[in-house]
């Protein structure tokens, strides 16, 4: 069984909890995948965990590794079903503040940022400054970075190298299909053009198939969205380059055929 | 003295005029749950999502909503603390109130300006 990973990156092992936890992960995964209204998935949580979490004091029962699962189980439903916004910077510091220090009182006692001030931070009210960030970064083992703005620049970290990797491949496709075209605009020579042209046809081919082979493997949740969005922003270069290359095509079939051929083809049939 | 359902409403985005009319990220829903289970031992959600309209009193526009109902079990002595718990919601999710069901009736909580987020 191996480790479940929230949306923020934090790991909880599966193999560490008894046997009837494991019962329970299981069900919530399989509960999971039938795509429930994350509302609803919410209420089926909570009853399946209540035996479990019941047993112990109130302020440790959120802190739970299944209690900490489930809640993050709907949430990535919450985002597939457009209801919940993609986590934020606060969602990664809150987690790794409970995963790394246990309470928000012993990260403040350990870092001297006032327990009050964290609290307006987390809910949106309050900004920490460049000095207080560094600290809370350091203490938590986290980099600060600098992100070019643009597409990518509200994207969580996680899904951050998926994307720049699908993007590369279609933005190098898109240069391949420039180049081509570039090519065959080059080539004055009618016959040569023909040649070059069904080669370059099955290469043309063969970097649309890679560019639909990418696209089918992107995630059917919300960010396969996210990524279609933005290819659909280069969608436009692509037409154009589609329809350009459509054009030079027929052009050269039609400098290929003969003279005969082209009259029959252009007189009506009889 | 028994226990009374509590139902509340939290709407899906930020109020559009005390907010920005975005949808709420992860960690406010988390603070939410972790704060019911903490206060009160738990929380259901009866239903899904909740779709509702109401005129917005400062503007007089008609202000279409998603929301999500919460419902929790209170001793009747601790309904402050349910109130007290909602004006931290009401700051902490960016609304101008949140409408809670008490024994039937209707209450419309409003943040105030030194209420802590949750």
């Amino acid at each position: 069984m191996s480790p479940y990973k929230t949306i923020t990156g934090r790991k909880f092992d599966p193999t560490a909890f008894s046997s009837k936890e494991r019962e329970l992960f299981v069900a919530l995964t399989q509960e999971y995948k039938q795509n429930p209204d994350w509302a609803k998935f919410s209420a089926y949580w909570q009853r399946l965990l209540r035996e479990t979490v019941s047993k112990l004091p109130a302020e440790e029962r959120s802190r739970q590794p299944l209690y900490r699962i489930a809640q993050d189980l709907e949430m990535r439903l919450g985002i597939a079903q457009g209801a919940v916004a993609e986590p934020d910077y606060r969602d990664y510091l809150a987690d790794r503040i409970e995963e790394k220090y246990g309470s928000r009182y012993r990260f403040c006692k350990e870092t001297g940022i006032p327990e009050a001030f964290l609290s307006q931070v987390l809910s949106g009210k309050k900004d920490f400054s460049v000095e207080m960030l560094r600290r809370a970064a350091k203490a938590l083992d986290l980099g600060l970075a600098l992100l070019p703005t643009g597409d990518l620049a509200d994207l969580p970290m996680s899904d951050l190298s998926a994307l720049q990797h699908v993007c590369a491949v279609v933005k190098g496709e898109l240069a391949s299909l420039e180049s081509l075209r570039d090519h065959l605009g080059r080539i004055k020579d009618p016959g040569k053009r023909g040649k070059a042209l069904s080669k370059e046809a099955s290469m043309f081919q063969g970097a649309l198939e890679v560019v639909l082979s990418q696209l089918e493997k992107l995630p059917k949740d919300r960010q396969g969205e996210r990524l279609f969005e933005i290819i659909d922003k280069k969608k436009s270069e692509l037409e154009a380059l589609i329809g350009f290359l459509r054009e030079r095509i027929a052009v050269l079939a039609d400098e290929m055929t003969s003279p005969e051929q082209r009259r029959e083809r252009t007189l009506p049939a009889i | 003295m028994g226990r009374v359902v509590v139902q509340f409403l939290i709407p899906v985005r930020e109020d559009p005029v005390a907010g920005n009319g975005q949808l709420h990220p992860p960690f406010r829903w988390k603070a939410l749950q972790d704060a019911l289970a903490r206060t009160f031992g738990g929380w259901t959600t009866p239903s899904g999502e909740i779709h509702g309209a109401w005129i917005d009193p400062q503007t007089k526009d008609e202000v279409r909503d998603t929301s999500r109902m919460f419902e929790v079990d209170v001793d009747e002595e601790r309904l402050d603390e349910v109130r007290a718990l909602l004006r931290w919601a009401c700051r902490t999710f960016v609304q101008k109130c949140v409408r809670v069901v008490i024994l039937g009736r209707a209450e419309y909580i409003e943040g105030g300006p030194n209420d802590e987020p949750l």
